[in-house]
């Protein structure tokens, strides 16, 4: 039993989630929500592009939301809530008829990379992303080079690449893409 | 399975501003490599070009939030939600021992109600039995005195129980010797000293005075013994009125239930006496109080006729109206009282 109340915002998510299923107190739902609103808001406004609409669909999620957690078992809050936005935008524009959002490249294998982790030995890792490079093609390789070498940023790579801005971040995607698979590959072979 | 806390994220400042240009290459370079970890920051990041005023409109959403959650807060009884199933269980057992309560108080009088007129009927069929016997007796000295006694005709009634409350001793008394019905007994009382023989005679016949006196059959044991001493009175007192009158009285069945008058006594019907004697000798009863030991009076007012018999009787102040009707008829069955013509007297019957 615990006699010492722990501060609600110190908490994890994961911590604030089991409270609120137990008490239904919107007020710890709202602690949790307003850590990641202005992500959320962010990706309201990439899907709508409108603030307006973008703050009714955060309310509206909000309300989903208050229900949806007590329902769901959730472990990672801000995946699940990353993909109850989106889910709840593109519905949205779906209602509205609306031509639908075109998707960069390497944008649905980006969601998979994010929670993934590696756990290969340095010296491993980086010979085998020597030989990985040099698979990629040139403009990946080149984009690849830049942004996790040399440290540029997307206008500096696609002033030096000449390339769009657009493009330097897919080609980037895109390389890290390729990266992983071709370090599992070997990775398994060894 | 716990998840951590990202606490490092840029915040919506560092995104407007990566968007603004407010940023050098290598923060630019630190949002961009974290971006590409983080697709929701990746969207957000993308999203915020679309929005260069974000944090006013950020702070607005906090604000409709905070007003949401205003709106939804309970009230005391959503705080003692979590009682609610001890709360049903507590009222019902309060609404079931609320009723079993009345249930029980209204069950334990009617049982006493029942007891008590069972009571009172055993009393009445007991004094019916007395009655009798003493009837039977006093038979031969009424045919001596009073020209005749009829006795209502019972024959076709059957036998009934009687529970006496005294010993609970189930007996079969046959209802054909103890009448029920009221009985109106004609007594014959002799004229003036001075009627001559062949008067007599004729009376013997037919009777000159007929009182007619419709009593409870509760009231013939009663009856049955002051007709004796009636006898005795006949002889010794000289009944001053020469004239007799029949005197009918009825009496129905609910006021014979409901409250039971003192038995007239023969010596009431043909003395004329003070009224403070009749009292001592039969005193004035309400059952309905007597049940529940209640005692008071009544203030009783009336007027005799130049026979002495109560008219005109008048309720004056009562502490009970229950008894009321009861004292009218103990009145109105009393004896013929002294000789006060004219004058209204009012007296005091205590119950």
């Amino acid at each position: 039993m615990n006699f010492i109340k722990t501060n609600p915002s110190s908490q994890s998510d994961f911590h604030l989630i089991l409270e609120y299923k137990k008490t239904e107190r919107l007020d710890i739902l709202a602690l949790l929500f307003q850590r990641y609103m202005d992500l959320l808001y962010g990706v309201c406004l990439k899907y709508l592009k409108n603030h307006e609409d973008a703050q009714d669909a955060v309310i509206n999620i909000y309300e989903e939301l208050i229900v949806k957690v007590k329902k769901h078992e959730i472990i990672y809050f801000k995946a699940w809530l990353y993909q109850l936005t989106k889910n709840h935008c593109l519905m949205k524009l779906r209602k509205l008829n609306t031509k639908m959002v075109d998707f960069e490249d390497g944008f649905m294998q980006m969601s998979d990379d994010s929670h993934q982790e590696f756990v290969f030995n340095k010296e491993q890792q980086l010979l085998q992303m020597e030989d990985c490079i040099k698979t990629l093609n040139q403009q990946q390789k080149i984009t690849i080079e830049l942004f996790y070498l040399q440290s540029k940023c997307y206008n500096e790579i696609a002033k030096i690449a000449q390339m769009e801005l657009g493009k330097v971040k897919s080609h980037i995607q895109n390389g890290r893409r390729n990266l992983k698979i071709c370090m599992e590959n070997q990775s398994k072979s060894y | 399975m716990e998840q951590s806390n990202p606490n490092k994220k840029p915040s919506v400042k560092d995104l407007i501003d990566y968007h603004h240009g407010n940023m050098n290459e290598s923060e630019m370079h630190s949002i961009e490599k974290d971006a590409l970890d983080d697709s929701f920051l990746d969207d957000a990041l993308e999203g915020f070009k679309h929005d260069p005023n974000a944090i006013p409109h950020i702070e607005q959403l906090r604000k409709k939030i905070e007003s949401r959650n205003k709106n939804n807060k309970k009230g005391i009884w959503y705080n003692v939600r979590p009682f609610y199933p001890h709360m049903a269980v507590a009222a019902t057992l309060f609404v079931l021992a609320f009723s079993a309560y009345f249930i029980l108080i209204r069950t334990i009088s009617d049982d006493s109600s029942l007891t008590t007129s069972q009571t009172q009927q055993t009393n009445v069929q007991l004094s019916k039995n007395d009655a009798k016997t003493q009837s039977k007796s006093d038979s031969v000295d009424l045919n001596n005195t009073s020209k005749e006694t009829k006795l209502p005709d019972a024959s076709n009634e059957k036998a009934t129980t009687i529970v006496t409350a005294e010993n609970n001793i189930v007996e079969d008394v046959p209802m054909q010797e103890i009448p029920t019905e009221p009985v109106v007994v004609y007594k014959s009382i002799p004229q003036e000293a001075d009627v001559t023989a062949d008067q007599n005679k004729q009376e013997s016949t037919k009777p000159n005075i007929i009182q007619a006196e419709t009593v409870t059959s509760s009231q013939t044991k009663d009856l049955a013994f002051s007709e004796t001493v009636a006898i005795e009175q006949d002889e010794a007192v000289t009944v001053s009125s020469a004239k007799s009158k029949k005197r009918a009285v009825k009496t129905n069945k609910e006021n014979a239930n409901r409250s039971t008058t003192t038995p007239v006594s023969k010596s009431n019907i043909n003395t004329a006496q003070s009224f403070e004697n009749y009292l001592q000798k039969n005193p004035f009863t309400c059952t309905d109080v007597k049940q529940v030991q209640l005692h008071g009076s009544i203030f009783i007012s009336f007027k005799t006729d130049e026979n002495g018999k109560p008219e005109k009787i008048k309720i004056e102040k009562s502490n009970n109206e229950s008894c009321n009707e009861a004292a009218k008829e103990y009145i109105r069955n009393a004896a013929i009282f002294e000789k006060k013509s004219g004058k209204r007297q009012t007296i005091e019957l205590k119950y």
